[in-house]
């Protein structure tokens, strides 16, 4: 088992909003091994995306705000860095990539400027020394023609080669992990592909561990170690994924698997798809017990009154659900 | 009277042949004119929809994969004459519709509808639910308003929604909720086709399942031919009984859903299926990385359009677009090597 780089241990952010507070992540604990790709799912309002957010301090506040929990990396408790340390490790020791390139760039700079601001801020480099530094990332990950390339705005390149462009960004400094949020959502499918690809590689290649925020479990199924699922604020589910992919425990993700029209395995337009019930909950009403309880098919009368701990119940497998512990009505 | 009003019209479609060609496309171009510099010459084109022709027939649902600027929407909005042909020939039940006169196209209008994407684009904020549903019915001045009303109810029970909404407005909703506003929509005027762009593709993995168990419901009750366009080939595969794989505007491949998807002809599908990711660890599967990026539309390489990423390339697919030929019953590709 390879060591934590990162472990969050009860981490809540909330929003305040006209309708009241939203819970976006309540309570959550995750664990980056060293090395590793941990794949996060959930839907939209699940809470994953304000998780790594919350990591990164980029939690917009007011209306935001971390209310409790600790971000423990390499030691040292993020959350409670002053923010001109924490800009010491944000982009240089823990690097972010987006869903959408083209708003995460900056459109009046040329790629190479924005990659050389970030070699010159955190490595101190030289303009020239930036320069061909980023001439190499650029090549590294795959842009044709790099050194031509380095002076191109963001509009003159295709979604798939913006998305190289943040990935070379991310990996500037070298840092020990990545958080992608939903890095291959806006892409084709056969550029997806080559994303995946080229993120795999460079992992191995830099040694980074790598957080994959994805609603997709097909990517999940492909390039993660280890996978968390999460529900409206809460993980319900994790564990290594080859396990969690063969013994889905809770409701939730045996739904989720059972919902996905599959090609490879499809019997095709007579059958029905097995969806899953209603919606996810507003996040701002009170919740009694199990998040799941309204749209489950296997609940108990104990499911709606007081919600499950995450425990483990096979081994390296744990699931927040009262029925997966053996729990009968 | 309401004569569009029953919901029960597929009984009396039933007895048709199912054979029976409803929609009848043939080599469609849309060429968009771009201004390139500052004194735009006009003479570049977008090649948006290339020579496209296929038939639908009656109760089929045909689907229309591809990636993004393939033009498939653009062949969608061309078949519902919302934007006007380069060239080709569209019949609908052997009717040409670029011919028809506005007061002809009104009255095809209630036979082909669509269903949009995005549900929180499509409907216009400051209706209600029960206004947005009636006002077809109202533009086509069918039944009392009594009668519309009832209508109207009766469509939001089909689509699995409390008829008492009807006073509320599209923000109440969630986003599946909207999509099945918007099939309710789509169902308002008793189509004989519906074009669905893209309908499940912004809604979440749980959700999708619902919205597309909905769409086959409806399409089995009211005998509905559909061209359901996505680029997700899961879903694709689900609901199609044929599909049609486009690039850079052109058809590279169509043939029964089954079919195609265990023996892909084209190189391209066969890329496009091994680059969808399987949710399941233990599958390894054969990757087949495309290089590069899709060519510009403006200037379309000579030759076969796939060529310069296709990893089955030959010097002779240089000399010449290969045309669409059949090469295993009812399963047509458009690739020299196809056989």
């Amino acid at each position: 088992m390879n060591p934590a780089v990162l472990s969050i241990k009860n981490l809540k952010t909330q929003f305040h909003t006209a309708e009241g507070v939203v819970r976006a992540v309540d309570g959550i604990d995750l664990t980056v091994r060293s090395g590793t790709v941990l794949g996060v799912v959930g839907e939209s309002g699940s809470g994953k995306s304000v998780t790594a957010l919350s990591v990164m301090r980029l939690i917009p506040q007011p209306p935001g705000k971390i209310i409790s929990g600790e971000v423990v990396f390499n030691g040292l408790d993020l959350l409670t860095l002053k923010e001109n340390e924490m800009q010491k490790i944000r982009g240089k020791r823990i690097a972010m990539i987006f869903q959408e390139p083209m708003t995460s760039l900056n459109p009046v700079f040329t790629i190479g400027n924005q990659i050389s601001e970030m070699l010159r801020l955190h490595l101190k480099m030289s303009r020239k020394d930036a320069r061909t530094r980023t001439i190499e990332l650029l090549d590294l990950v795959g842009i044709p023609s790099a050194d031509r390339r380095v002076d191109d705005y963001p509009h003159q390149l295709s979604g798939g080669m913006r998305q190289r462009v943040m990935i070379a960004m991310a990996i500037s400094c070298n840092p020990e992990i990545v958080l992608a949020d939903e890095p291959t959502t806006a892409l084709d499918v056969t550029i997806q592909a080559q994303i995946l690809v080229l993120l795999e590689e460079l992992r191995k290649r830099l040694g980074m561990s790598l957080v994959l925020i994805s609603h997709d479990l097909g990517v999940i199924a492909e390039v993660a170690h280890d996978v968390a699922i999460m529900y409206a604020g809460r993980i319900v589910e994790e564990a290594g994924t080859d396990e969690l992919f063969a013994h889905p425990l809770h409701p939730y993700t045996q739904g989720l698997l059972a919902s996905l029209p599959r090609f490879d395995t499809s019997g095709g337009r007579r059958e029905r798809l097995k969806a899953i019930p209603g919606t996810v909950p507003k996040m701002t009403e009170n919740m009694h017990g199990c998040r799941f309880t309204p749209r489950c098919g296997v609940a108990i009368p104990r499911c709606s009154q007081e919600e499950p701990p995450l425990k483990e119940i096979r081994p390296g497998h744990r699931v927040r659900c009262w029925v997966a512990f053996g729990e009968t009505s | 009277m309401m004569d569009a009003g029953t919901l029960t019209r597929s009984d009396s479609t039933r007895d048709e042949s199912a054979e029976t060609t409803l929609l009848s496309v043939h080599n469609l171009k849309k060429y968009f004119p771009v201004r390139d510099g500052l004194f735009g010459q006009k003479n570049l084109r977008v090649h948006a929809v290339d020579g496209v022709s296929f038939d639908l027939k009656k109760g089929e649902i045909l689907g229309l994969v591809g990636e993004s600027g393939c033009g498939k929407s653009t062949t969608g909005r061309l078949i519902l004459r919302l934007l006007k042909p380069t060239a080709g020939e569209i019949r609908f039940m052997g009717e040409n519709i670029f011919k028809a006169d506005a007061r002809r196209l009104r009255e095809l209008r209630r036979e082909m509808q669509i269903i949009f994407q995005d549900p929180y684009a499509s409907l216009n904020p400051r209706m209600t639910i029960g206004t947005t549903l009636e006002e077809p019915l109202i533009i086509h001045r069918i039944g009392t308003r009594k009668e519309r009303r009832d209508r109207v109810r009766q469509l939001l029970e089909k689509v699995g929604l409390d008829p008492d909404v009807v006073n509320r407005y599209p923000h109440e909703f969630s986003g599946g909720q909207r999509q099945r506003i918007g099939v309710a929509r789509a169902l308002a005027l008793n189509p004989k086709l519906i074009v669905a762009d893209e309908p499940v593709s912004s809604l979440d993995v749980s959700i999708q399942a619902q919205v597309i168990n909905l769409l086959q419901d409806i399409q089995e009750e009211y005998a509905l031919s559909m061209i359901f366009i996505a680029h997700d080939l899961n879903v694709v595969r689900h609901i199609s009984d044929r599909v049609a794989v486009m690039y850079l505007g052109r058809i590279v491949e169509a043939g029964p859903a089954p079919d195609l998807y265990h023996q892909p002809l084209h190189p391209y599908t066969e890329a496009l299926l091994a680059a969808i990711p399987i949710p399941d660890p233990n599958i390894k599967r054969n990757r087949i990385l495309l290089e590069g990026d899709l060519p510009s539309p403006v200037n379309l390489p000579p030759g076969c359009r796939f060529y310069s990423r296709c990893p089955k390339r030959i010097p002779d697919c240089l000399k010449e677009d290969p045309p669409l030929i059949q090469i295993r019953p009812a399963h047509w590709a458009a690739c020299i090597l196809a056989k």
